[in-house]
């Protein structure tokens, strides 16, 4: 059974008058294994935010449902749901999100802070992981006092430190400039090879080329996937950006 | 249809701006209102509309002026706390191409807006109300008050001449702010990355030495008039102290629970905790400020409330019977027993007159000399008065008064003994600690005994504190080689005889007998015939007439501004919380995407809240106890010595105040989560 099944997910967002109706997902399936590293790509609009606060269950779906280790998404009760997702999901987002009243390193803790974890357990579990990141020596600044990729650094390292069962990022490099654009591409990757399922979101071909599969949606559905195989990351560049072409000029679904 | 594009985007942002435009409108209309009562009131109390209408007025006037200072600083701190809110908004009009000119002209539009419907409604609620506190304020001073209808028009100018320039400065300031800025601070204004702020152990120090020595100042004021003096130094290190405690003691406090990893790493400490660190440099002069406002509206609401329920207190207290009549005597002869027997059966052929004869007389003959006390001396010397004067603003002044033995025991019906060198002792304010007495240039008596006096209005009246001395013999005590303290030629010194009685008779009979006997005994024929140089003649009821007056002149002007306040404070902490509400918006967003649940939002949000809204209070009801002996001695300036009363005054003063607060507080704490809540959807 794969770690992530999503079957016939549906979203249609009514606007405040309810007259307007639009249709984010249609019928979204797919699965990911564990220890993957999939990007999903598709034009701003296309539905990719949607998608994933369907499967960070911060939303519900109109159809459909999200399988995750075995266990229905949105049969979980409301109350359990927010411990649920500080227990399973990492998440890493296009504004990194950190709090300003914090430093980096408490923003990290947060999540286990609201677990209960005591602070020994934290730092301890904290070490490596900010070791890896190389943000050790920042730990104890405030956001405002460091750099985009060095604050997206810390938004990796809170996702990370729950030992989250998937990392879901939204448009992870969006903020950043290309050289912190590819130490985050390069850590993802590492992280990857430790085994860590990561789910990410992007519209940039780059980001995208550095995945072992790519998923393209278009009208709210899973419209064609790339497996990497044995591709380099030019070649599979390559074929992302001949499938995009395909897709704006309206291609036929395979 | 140009011509009404701006109109109509002023007041459409005021309309979507809904939840800090119309508290602000409320505000203003309130304001407006109380103003032109307040105004209406004081031009109706005129001294042609009854006697002592001029000292209404004027206190009333007074009044009026506090709040028009009082709304124009208040009105341009939430207005600075709209501007704050705006500035984004204005921001993105300029990036997207409508120049500042342009801005300013919604600014007009919406200054004008809010201002009509202020001052409409305001004035029309104004005139509405005005019969309502009319009848208040004759209810509460026992007079007629002639209300013309001319008073409105008045009145009216008078509101909108103030309230106009209010405005008007308002719409400048706002200009002012807009044009110093450009449109990328306008844009990010409300999120720019701030360090939380590093507290200053010293300043804290400083703050908390201040307040200490405010206390310790309040605490140990020994006597009413060094509760002026002293007592204004106390409140001014207390309000300094306030805002040094707040703005950098708890920020070091925070900082403290932070180092504590086992507190501050819990779920429901984390999230607040390091928020209120973050803020509290910004929050520590605003909450510091409500603080001061609380507690000074605490102080004015159970002052006020307990001179107006204890008026029949000092007023006996003042006026010890129905009439009373003081005679000075320059001329040592008068003080003859003989001639006080003569004077005594005058006063008693007056009242015979209307088939009268008094009750419960009061007589006494006595001799008053002015001097400080120090611990258990007295200076009367007035050489060395006029040097401790000067040093020591008017601290332990005393009127030391003496009295024979014989007429004190016949005033009190008592039976008591003295030897050469005893003297007795009452105090009418603050109590005498010693068993002996000296006088500095006298000699040393001692005490035998604290006893009970009735002490006469000219004492009960003075801003000193009296003393009564009862000695074997008065003239004895003052001169010759027994002489226990020596009065020279330029001593303040005096000496009279006091009469006091009650009348079986009505108001009206009364009142004829009292003005019979001021005209008699005023007469120069008898002034010279019974040695007497200056008489004064009171009665009670007349008394009591200007005691409503000016008790409840004062206690309708602290009802009025106590309401004021109490909204005024109200409301600063109400936009406090609803901007930082919009602040943690985006805070709480972020939470709830990593796993805090609605549950633990709304426990850190209530922690929060409650801190923010109760810290004042409760430092302002420390402030109030600690302040509570020096407004006590205050009140026995009014001859108010009922301890009972103040402590009830006060306590309901706090409760009628907690109540409003906390519904606030509920009312508060809804709409911020609403507006952190609605992150989400
Ligand atoms: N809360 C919402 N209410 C209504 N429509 C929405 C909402 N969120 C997204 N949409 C619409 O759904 C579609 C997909 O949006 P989104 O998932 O944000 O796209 P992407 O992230 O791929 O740019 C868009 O047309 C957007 O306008
Ligand atoms: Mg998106």
């Amino acid at each position: 059974m794969s770690m992530l099944e999503v079957n016939g997910l549906k979203k249609t967002y009514v606007t405040h008058l309810g007259s307007n109706k639009v249709e984010a997902l249609k019928n979204v399936n797919f699965s990911v294994e564990e220890g993957e590293y999939v990007a999903i790509m598709g034009e701003s609009g296309s539905g990719k935010t949607t998608l994933l606060n369907l499967l960070a269950a911060l939303d519900k779906p109109t159809g459909g449902n999200v399988i995750l280790n075995g266990k229905n998404l949105f049969k979980i009760r409301e109350s359990a749901i927010a411990q649920f997702r500080r227990e399973n999901l990492g998440f890493v987002f296009q504004e990194f999100n950190l709090l300003d009243t914090f430093t980096l390193e408490d923003n990290i803790y947060l999540p286990l802070v609201l677990a209960g974890k005591s602070y020994k357990e934290m730092s301890e579990r904290l070490k490596p992981i900010a070791e890896e990141l190389a943000i050790t020596d920042i730990l104890k600044k405030y956001p405002y006092e460091v750099s985009g990729g060095q604050k997206q650094r810390a938004a990796v390292a809170r996702a990370m430190i729950i030992f989250p069962k998937i990392i879901l990022a939204d448009e992870p490099t969006g903020s950043l400039d290309s050289k912190a654009t590819d130490e985050l591409l390069r850590l993802f990757k590492e992280v990857n090879a430790m085994g860590q399922t990561i789910l990410m979101v992007t519209h940039s071909v780059k980001a995208a080329s550095v995945a072992n599969r790519v998923l393209f949606i278009k009208d709210g559905e899973v419209f064609h996937q790339i497996y990497r195989g044995t591709d380099s990351n030019q070649q599979l560049y390559q074929k992302i950006s001949d499938t995009l072409t395909l897709l704006v000029t309206g291609g036929e679904r395979e | 249809m140009k011509r009404m594009f701006y109109p109509q985007l002023a007041w459409d942002s005021i309309r979507k701006n809904k939840q800090l435009y119309v508290p602000y409108i409320l505000t203003c209309i309130g304001m407006v209102m109380m103003y032109n009562i307040i105004t209406g009131l004081a031009l109706a109390n005129t001294p042609e509309a009854y006697v002592g209408g001029g000292y209404i007025g004027a206190l009333l006037g007074m009044g009026g002026w506090v709040i028009a200072l009082f709304s124009c600083i208040f009105l341009f701190y939430t207005n600075s706390f709209l501007m704050r809110r705006r500035k984004k908004e204005f921001g993105l009009y300029n990036i997207l191409g409508m120049s500042k000119w342009s801005i300013v002209k919604i600014l007009f539009w919406e200054t004008l807006i809010i201002s009509v419907i202020s001052l409409t409604v305001g004035l029309i609620l104004g005139i509405l109300l005005s019969k309502l506190a009319e009848l208040g304020l004759m209810n509460i001073i026992h007079e007629e008050i002639n209300y013309r209808f001319t008073i409105f028009g008045k009145s009216i100018v008078m509101t909108l001449k103030i309230f106009g320039t209010i405005f008007g400065l308002l719409f400048f300031n706002s200009v002012i702010r807009l044009a110093s800025s450009n449109a990328i601070t306008l844009v990010r204004s409300e999120n720019r990355g701030e360090k939380p702020p590093k507290g200053n152990w010293l300043l804290g120090m400083l703050g908390i030495l201040l307040l200490a020595y405010g206390y310790y100042l309040s605490v140990t004021i020994k006597n009413p008039t060094e509760a002026f003096n002293t007592g204004f130094t106390a409140v001014l290190m207390v309000i300094v102290g306030t805002y040094l405690i707040m703005i950098c003691c708890s920020v070091l406090f925070c900082r403290i629970l932070k180092r504590r990893q086992g507190y501050y790493y819990k779920a429901n400490h984390f999230v607040s905790v390091s928020s209120m660190a973050y803020r509290m440099k910004r929050n520590g002069a605003g909450l510091a400020s409500i603080c001061i406002l609380a507690t000074m509206t605490l102080v004015i609401m159970s002052t006020t409330t307990c001179l107006y329920a204890g008026l029949e207190d000092s007023l006996n207290q003042r006026c010890p019977r129905d009439i009373s009549i003081e005679f000075g005597m320059q001329d040592p002869e008068g003080m003859q027993e003989e001639n006080i027997r003569d004077l005594q059966s005058g006063i008693l052929d007056t009242i015979q007159m209307y088939g009268l004869s008094p009750k419960r007389i009061c007589s006494y003959r006595y001799a008053v000399l002015y001097g400080v006390l120090e611990e258990d001396v007295a200076v009367t010397n007035p050489n060395g008065l006029m040097g401790m004067m000067t040093d020591s603003l008017g601290t332990e002044m005393y009127c030391y008064c003496f009295v024979p033995l014989s007429d004190y025991n016949e005033l009190m019906g008592t039976e008591e003994t003295l030897e050469a060198g005893e003297v007795l002792i009452s105090t009418n304010r603050t109590a005498y600690p010693y068993d002996t007495l000296s006088f500095e240039d006298g000699r040393e008596v001692s005490v035998k005994k604290k006893v009970d006096f009735i002490f006469s209005g000219e004492s009960m009246m003075s801003i000193f504190s009296s003393m009564a001395v009862i000695v074997p013999d008065l003239d004895a005590a003052l001169q010759g080689d027994q002489a226990i303290v020596s009065v020279m030629d330029d001593s303040f010194f005096d000496r009279g005889w006091f009469y006091a009685f009650d009348l079986p008779a009505d108001a009206k009979t009364t009142q004829q007998v009292y003005q019979e006997l001021d005209r008699v005994f005023g007469s120069d024929d008898l002034k010279s015939r019974y040695g007497y140089d200056v008489v004064s003649c009171e009665e009670r009821e007349d008394l009591r007439q200007s005691f409503y007056q000016i008790t409840g002149g004062l206690f309708y002007l602290g009802i009025l501004l106590s309401i004021v306040f109490l909204f005024a404070t109200i409301l600063i902490i109400y936009y406090k919380q609803i901007s930082e509400g919009y602040e943690d918006e985006a805070r709480f967003e972020i939470m709830q995407k990593i796993g805090m649940t609605k549950k633990e939002i709304r426990k850190s949000i209530n922690s929060q809240i409650l801190t923010v809204f109760f810290l004042p209070l409760i430092l302002a009801v420390v402030h109030l106890a600690f302040a509570f002996p020096m407004f006590h001695k205050m009140l026995m300036l009014f001859n108010l010595f009922n301890i009972r009363l103040f402590i009830v005054t006060t306590g309901i003063s706090v409760l009628i105040f907690a109540v409003f607060y906390a519904l606030v507080y509920r009312i508060t704490s809804d709409v911020y989560y609403k507006i952190v809540s609605e992150a989400k959807q």
